[in-house]
């Protein structure tokens, strides 16, 4: 699946940005390095950017400039999993997260004290996957499947987890599967029951952090 | 950290050698090596030192010549005469004086340059300054741009805020025969809110107020809001864009 670009220039007049703020935000690594391509056309070298990612963190950005500062921003976007453990007494004050999902995790969890913020964000996303109405096995599936891989979420790349079921016989008539990939296509006869993009979960999760810690 | 009661002091003075480690203040005068990484509050050189790793110091500065064989991080890094850092540097400020050499890049708050300034990779800074003859393989990325050139000046790609190229007023450095004439600047693409340019030969000019002035040479320019030019000046292409 090609991505669709968006020039550089685009991307300031459709969102009206200033010369000198697209090249602080990129400095501020903000707007990640791994975006940028560099294309020949007929006025010479352009540089063009996966369109909905970009239109998507600028107004983002634009939403969140005036509270947080640029580095605080640039933590914010970053994937990486920069924060502290949690004690299990401040995972209960996390009114987002509900009893039912942290039930399913710490029924298969192997670590004990304090969550780490790895944790954290599986929890995020396992709530997220039971919003969108999963419950039981999947849930279960999803929380497996999460603990089972290191994952590793990358600058400029889309992560998703997805759970899909499949028709299988006549004794039990779907099987489900969770799956963790950047893009993926499925059989016609799969049928994705919820996505999620880990990314955004982790950029959520961060927000909502601050206003708890 | 604990290691912070034990930072010693180190010296060589004529010819000497020093291995890495953590130090208060290293100060090399004469001829001296450093082999290993060094980490120090202070590093002050004067005359040739060659340092085998990466350096990180609060504060460093050399006179003479000085070669680095890795990364440098510091908070203040001042070099007069010539400097080569084989890897990349990130500092708060960096000054040049002389010639200066950087194979892999910069990041820094303030960068300020007299003399030759070669770079492999791209710059970034809050604020640029430079006088002399500049040579940038990627792209130098900054609030503010200010070149004053001297001498033949190179660069891939300039973006930023404001951005201001002009030709040395001061005779100097065609006096010293750095170059030819008073200066002139290659460059693909710029591209800021403001833009002045003066001696420039580019591809493409992007901008909000542009003014292309004394002996540009310019394929195509863009602009929003205004554009002026020189009429010493030759656009090929000039575009209104919104």
């Amino acid at each position: 699946m090609e991505e669709e670009l968006i020039s550089k220039k685009e991307v300031l007049e459709r969102t009206g940005i200033s010369y000198g703020q697209f090249y602080r935000w990129k400095r501020k690594g903000i707007i990640p390095e791994a975006w940028f391509i560099r294309k020949s056309t007929f006025t010479g070298q352009e540089t063009f950017l996966p369109k909905a990612k970009i239109l998507e963190r600028i107004a983002k950005i634009k939403e969140l400039k005036d509270r947080y500062s640029l580095d605080e921003l640039a933590e914010l976007f970053s994937p990486e999993l920069t924060e502290t453990g949690f004690s299990p007494e401040e995972l209960a004050r996390m009114d987002w997260l509900s009893q039912e999902v942290k039930r399913y995790y710490d029924a298969v969890r192997r670590a004990k004290g304090p969550y780490s913020f790895k944790e954290l964000l599986y929890l995020a996303v396992l709530e997220r996957l039971r919003q969108k109405g999963l419950a039981g096995e999947e849930l279960e599936l999803a929380v497996e499947t999460l603990s089972a891989h290191a994952i590793e979420l990358k600058e400029g790349e889309l992560r998703r987890l997805a759970i899909a079921r499949k028709e299988a016989g006549p004794a039990k008539p779907t099987v489900s599967l969770c799956l963790i990939f950047n893009e993926c296509l499925f059989d016609p006869r799969t049928e994705v029951v919820a996505q999620v993009e880990l990314n955004k979960i982790l950029e959520e999760l961060k927000l909502k952090l601050r206003g708890v810690r | 950290m604990a290691e912070e009661k034990e930072r010693k002091n180190a010296s060589i003075s004529g010819a000497g050698k020093l291995s890495g480690g953590v130090y208060d203040t290293v100060k090399v005068a004469g001829s001296g090596k450093i082999e290993g990484n060094v980490d120090a509050n202070q590093i002050s050189t004067a005359g040739a030192c060659k340092i085998e790793g990466n350096v990180k110091a609060k504060r460093m500065k050399t006179a003479g010549a000085c070669k680095i064989i890795g990364d440098v991080q510091v908070g203040e890094l001042k070099t007069a005469g010539s400097c080569a850092v084989e890897g990349r540097v990130e500092a708060d400020s960096l000054e040049s004086a002389g010639s200066q050499t950087i194979l892999k890049g910069v990041t820094a708050k303030a960068i300020e340059i007299a003399g030759g300034w070669k770079v492999g990779g791209d710059v970034e800074a809050d604020r640029f300054t430079a006088k002399g003859s500049i040579n940038i393989s990627g792209l130098l990325s900054a609030d503010e741009v200010h070149l004053e050139l001297g001498g033949r000046s190179k660069v891939r790609e300039i973006g930023g805020g404001r951005i201001a190229v002009k030709r040395s007023n001061q005779g100097w450095f065609t006096f010293i025969g750095l170059g030819w004439g008073s200066g002139s600047l290659e460059v693909e693409t710029i591209e800021a809110d403001e833009i002045y340019l003066e001696a420039t030969k580019a591809q493409t000019v992007r901008g909000k107020r542009i003014t292309i002035g004394e002996d540009c040479r310019i394929e195509r320019v863009e602009y929003e809001e205004s554009l002026q030019v020189d009429e010493s000046a030759e656009v090929k292409e000039r575009v209104k864009s919104r």
